[in-house]
């Protein structure tokens, strides 16, 4: 028992190391520079400390927007799942909405990680000494961009879905007995 | 014996009477301390870090954070699936919708050159 503890205490340096290392490769870190002319090179340089300020107010709010999001997304999927065993107790086959419901919480999952890598690089964009190196500044930016349009698009697939979802319960409605639109 | 346990219990009595309560506190100090670095990296590279509004500066957006809607009704999940029960889950289901739109979507152009001011044109404050 006394083995494996040292054991273990030996190990806690490892892992300390290894996930360093990990955080100092992370694919979000920026490796190559922007192809970027002098001209706006000086731009970036000469009001990059202003774009970094407003850097760190949209991403306050958009924590904020992803705090919202992800619960209103938690809460219609928790409601989802309770509405799928009330089919399953009842006996009912709905292929169709389990299909639909399995991808919106495919979809959410990919937000969730899309939003990490998003917040990454305007976490980069804002932590560099802009002055210094506006190359790689403005390549976080990029990068920035970038993500947040992926985001934007599992935004839209989402509320796809959600419509998709809709429709395949108003046709199960549709097939129960004395059934309306 | 666990001769894991006798060899231990050997080191320690090579450490003279009077250092053994600084030697214990230096080994639990610092396994705690391992412990908290590991619960750090594991917060911070798992993403929470990103949503925890708790931190210094974020006391305005703290407010903007809707909290877990009181109206949301429990979904009952043995009762019979009628035309009632669909109307019921359509309403929750809809209402869930409607509170979507009302947060930001990142479908906007927040990032472009003009927002961060990168284009050399000085924009009139607001």
């Amino acid at each position: 028992m006394l083995r494996r503890v040292v054991r273990t205490l030996a190990l806690a340096p490892a892992l300390v190391l290894t996930a360093g290392i990990f955080v100092y490769l992370h694919p979000a870190i920026v490796q190559a520079q922007s192809a970027l002319g002098d001209e706006k090179k000086a731009l970036i340089t000469a009001s990059c400390t202003s774009a970094q300020l407003n850097l760190q107010q949209l991403q306050k709010r958009d924590a904020v927007s992803r705090i919202n999001r992800g619960r209103a997304y938690d809460q219609m999927l928790q409601q989802i799942k309770a509405f799928q065993s009330r089919l399953a107790y009842n006996k009912m086959s709905a292929p169709d909405i389990n299909a639909h419901a399995a991808s919106m919480q495919s979809q959410v999952d990919q937000f969730r990680a899309a939003y990490i890598r998003y917040d990454e690089a305007v976490s980069g964009a804002i932590k560099i000494n802009c002055k210094e190196k506006p190359g790689d500044f403005y390549a976080f930016i990029e990068k920035a961009r970038e993500d947040r349009s992926t985001l934007g698009a599992k935004v839209g697939d989402i509320d796809t879905l959600m419509g998709n979802y809709r429709d395949a319960v108003r046709v199960l409605q549709r097939s129960l007995p004395g059934g309306s639109e | 014996m666990n001769p894991s346990t006798t060899s231990v219990k050997k080191v320690l009595r090579q450490v003279p009477a009077q250092f053994r309560l600084v030697v214990a506190l230096v080994i639990a100090i610092s396994f705690a301390l391992g412990l908290t670095v590991v619960s750090v990296m594991i917060y911070s590279l798992a993403g929470y870090n990103k949503l925890d509004l708790s931190r210094p500066g974020y006391e305005r957006e703290r407010k903007e954070v809707q909290h877990a809607s009181e109206s949301q009704k429990v979904y009952d999940t043995t009762g019979p699936v009628t035309n009632g029960a669909v109307d019921d889950f359509l309403l929750e289901y809809d209402n869930r919708a409607k509170e979507l739109g009302k947060y930001g979507d990142f479908r906007d152009q927040a990032l472009s050159d003009e927002d961060l001011q990168l284009t050399g044109q000085v924009s009139a404050p607001e």
